[in-house]
């Protein structure tokens, strides 16, 4: 920071090289110019990153809670959620990562010389990978590329080098290109959270269910856009692999990953989900007016992306989605009980803070549904807990809880009108199937669709004894435009043993 | 022959196979869009192209897709076959490896296919003194399995062009061979009842995946 820094930071303060890291308010409110800075976290990103004030003040803060790591680990995940100065982004990544350890140790005990099998394919895919880059197209990149990458496929034995883990590599390798222990311990730290299994020999299954899973959001969140690229066969089988596989490592350029994946890196291992329809939904004019191929050449090219928009939206789609809706039964198994309780997105913290596969499971959980039945369900299911949950229900009556971090919630009931009468989610509203929709698969008008209507954007949660006419019903209502349409895990049946069905108290 | 609103009288789907790094893009983009560059990036899952090319007065527009080259990936691109007209199978004359997995690729397309017009591509060949691959033996092995063998240079743009012609000439004659087969056919099932004609309408429905 010295070099050429006098004159431009001359004023800077010498408090500022000292923030409190124990005061409650924020560390911008450190310098002497606070009001000035405090401003300057309104701005754009690329605005701040060229401010250098406000970057010698977040590399200050940072760097003091990377060195006091892991025990400022808290600080670390809450000042990422402003922003990451890029200077000191590497370490700061590798802290969300939860890295620890003597890593350098561990790189060094891995065998990078012996010749795998694996190595053509290596060496074929590195002259390709991000090679616009000085540092990743220069011999010393592409040493240091190899190393790092065999050095992961030699230590992880159960999985393999798929194309597509030089991209994953590119970031890392770029941020830590003097630490390539670091680099890899960031990758293998990565791969299990976000792309768990996806390395693996035969990986159809983890696949073609995330691209299931994936299907599912963009009906949840768009099902016009849905419907659309449903009817043209534009299926994400033909795009979204990349996206995934790589989590956008293979589309982006770096400077845009870089923007994208501090916040990947904040949210859980559904969150890519939220950015692969964010994706989608920047190109929303130009997919529902084309048909599959101008669809498939706009992919193939795919145009220039807004970057931080994407963030921000993908932002909001993760918010409006119910933990469970994400489920798949093939994430990754519960890790043992550590500390997630740090990470999420600001204030929606406690409902989003950790992946819904480290919830402790319980009878109301969801439950593993078979890829041909997954794939036959246009919305997604969420589990009994989300809903009571989102509900707000709970067996002592109304909790008062603060709703502003949850997505609102409608629950639909379509069972008849008996079914109904004998017990039912407090709450919910009832639209028995059987009359619900006329031939031509409009909704019929009456005042519980008009109920329907008037919440529309709210989480509809539709509710059934089987789950095939719950799927049926929540198809319909995606035809018809509704957006984030899903069903009850299980059916009422599941609600039945937790007490918290009500029966109608006769006509008030 | 062409449909209401349509601007082409043929629709066909090429997919390209072959192993990583023999220049299924590179081709690709030469036939799309005449360019090449040195520096593309890997291929993952599939890549799209379309052009369409004026054959005997008729418009056929091509879909070609590129699938990604690791073999790893056949699980993934396996799904890419279905309704295909035409497979490339591309190989590096520079690296007889390549031309060894020929065969692999060819069983992957018995295996997806019922029944598909075949084409097998030696690419980069435009450096003598690189070439490890023999014309003679690829034309030998092209006609052992009935398969027309093209060499190219997607970099040099030599022959790629008339690759892509000759093969859509191919599919298309296909394609009218087999519609004025199954019009034949329509006709005698007109003339004559058959007790089997259940059967036979199975068989058809079952030929019909591919070409």
């Amino acid at each position: 920071m010295r070099i050429g820094a006098p004159v431009r930071l001359k004023d800077v303060a010498g408090e500022a090289y000292y923030p409190l890291l124990e005061d409650e308010q924020s560390s911008l409110s450190q310098s002497n110019s606070s009001n000035e800075l405090s401003c300057t976290v309104t701005l754009p990103l690329i605005i701040r990153e060229r401010d250098t004030e406000y970057q010698l003040i977040r590399i200050i803060l940072f760097d003091r809670l990377l060195k006091a790591y892991p025990y400022k680990k808290n600080l670390v995940w809450k000042e990422a959620r402003v922003d990451i100065p890029p200077l000191i982004r590497g370490l700061a990544w590798a802290a969300l990562l939860g890295v620890e350890g003597d890593i350098q140790a561990k790189y060094d005990s891995i065998d990078k010389d012996t010749p795998i099998p694996t190595d053509r394919q290596i060496e074929v895919d590195i002259p390709r990978c991000h090679q616009y880059d000085e540092l990743l197209s220069s011999p010393q990149g592409h040493r240091k590329f190899r190393r790092v990458l065999k050095a992961w496929v030699v230590s992880h034995p159960d999985l393999v080098y798929w194309q597509g883990l030089d991209s994953l590599c590119a970031p890392f390798l770029w941020l830590n290109f003097n630490n390539e222990a670091l680099a890899y311990a960031c990758m293998s730290a990565f791969i299990p959270k976000y792309l768990y299994n996806f390395f693996l020999k035969d990986n159809s299954h983890v696949i073609q269910e995330y691209l299931t899973v994936f299907s599912q959001m963009i009906a949840f969140h768009d099902p016009e856009l849905s419907n659309h690229l449903n009817e043209i066969g534009f299926i994400p089988d033909l795009y979204a692999i990349p996206w995934f596989l790589t989590m956008f490592t293979h589309v982006f350029p770096l400077h845009k990953i870089f923007h994208l994946w501090d916040t990947l890196l904040l949210g859980n291992s559904s969150f890519p989900f939220c950015i692969g329809v964010a994706i989608l939904q920047q190109l929303r004019d130009r997919l529902l007016a084309n048909g599959f191929n101008e669809c498939i050449l706009l992919f193939s090219d795919l145009p220039e992306i807004d970057i931080e928009r994407c963030v921000r939206e993908s932002i909001n789609l993760f918010c409006w989605t119910p933990k469970s809706a994400t489920y798949r039964q093939h994430a990754q198994p519960p890790k043992a009980q550590g500390d997630s309780s740090t990470n999420g997105f600001g204030k929606t913290a406690n409902y989003y803070s950790s992946d819904y596969q480290d919830m402790p499971k319980t009878d109301l959980s969801r439950e593993p549904l078979a890829l041909s039945d997954l794939k036959a369900e246009v919305s997604p299911r969420i589990s009994a807990e989300d809903l009571i949950d989102l509900c707000e229900l709970s067996v002592g009556g109304q909790t008062k809880r603060s709703k502003a971090s949850k997505p609102k919630i409608l629950a639909v009931d379509i069972r008849s009108i008996e079914d109904f009468g004998r017990g039912h989610i407090s709450g919910s509203i009832s639209i028995p199937y059987s009359t619900a929709f006329s031939p031509d698969g409009e909704l019929v008008q009456c005042p519980a669709t008009g109920t329907l209507q008037s919440f529309r954007g709210r989480v509809i949660v539709v509710i059934s004894h089987a789950m095939k006419s719950a799927a049926m019903f929540a198809t319909h209502l995606v035809k018809v435009n509704y957006p984030r349409v899903t069903t009850l895990d299980g059916g009422i049946n599941k609600m039945k043993p937790t007490g918290l069905l009500t029966v109608p108290s006769p006509q008030i | 022959m062409a449909g209401p609103g349509k601007d082409y009288n043929h629709l066909f789907k090429l997919l390209i196979i072959g192993d990583s790094n023999v220049g299924k893009s590179s081709l690709l983009l030469r036939f799309a869009d005449n360019s090449f560059s040195g520096s593309y990036i890997t291929t993952i899952g599939v890549d799209f192209k379309i052009r369409t090319v004026d054959i005997d007065g008729e418009r056929v527009k091509l879909q070609i897709w590129d699938t990604a080259g690791q073999e790893r990936f056949r699980t993934i691109t396996s799904t890419y076959y279905r309704n295909t007209h035409g497979v490339i199978i591309v190989y590096d004359v520079t690296n007889p490896e390549s031309f060894v997995n020929v065969k692999r690729w060819l069983n992957e397309i018995t295996q997806n296919c019922d029944n598909v017009c075949k084409i097998l591509v030696g690419n980069k060949n435009d450096d003598p003194s690189k070439k490890q691959v023999d014309s003679q033996d690829a034309m030998r092995f092209g006609e052992s399995v009935g398969v027309r063998v093209f060499e190219t240079s997607a970099k040099e743009n030599i022959n790629v062009e008339e690759m892509f012609m000759a093969f859509t000439h191919m599919v298309l004659r296909t394609k009218k061979q087999s519609q004025s087969r199954a019009e034949r056919e329509r006709e005698r099932e007109k003339e004559t009842v058959d007790i089997n004609s259940h059967r036979h309408r199975e068989r058809r429905k079952r030929g019909k995946k591919c070409c």
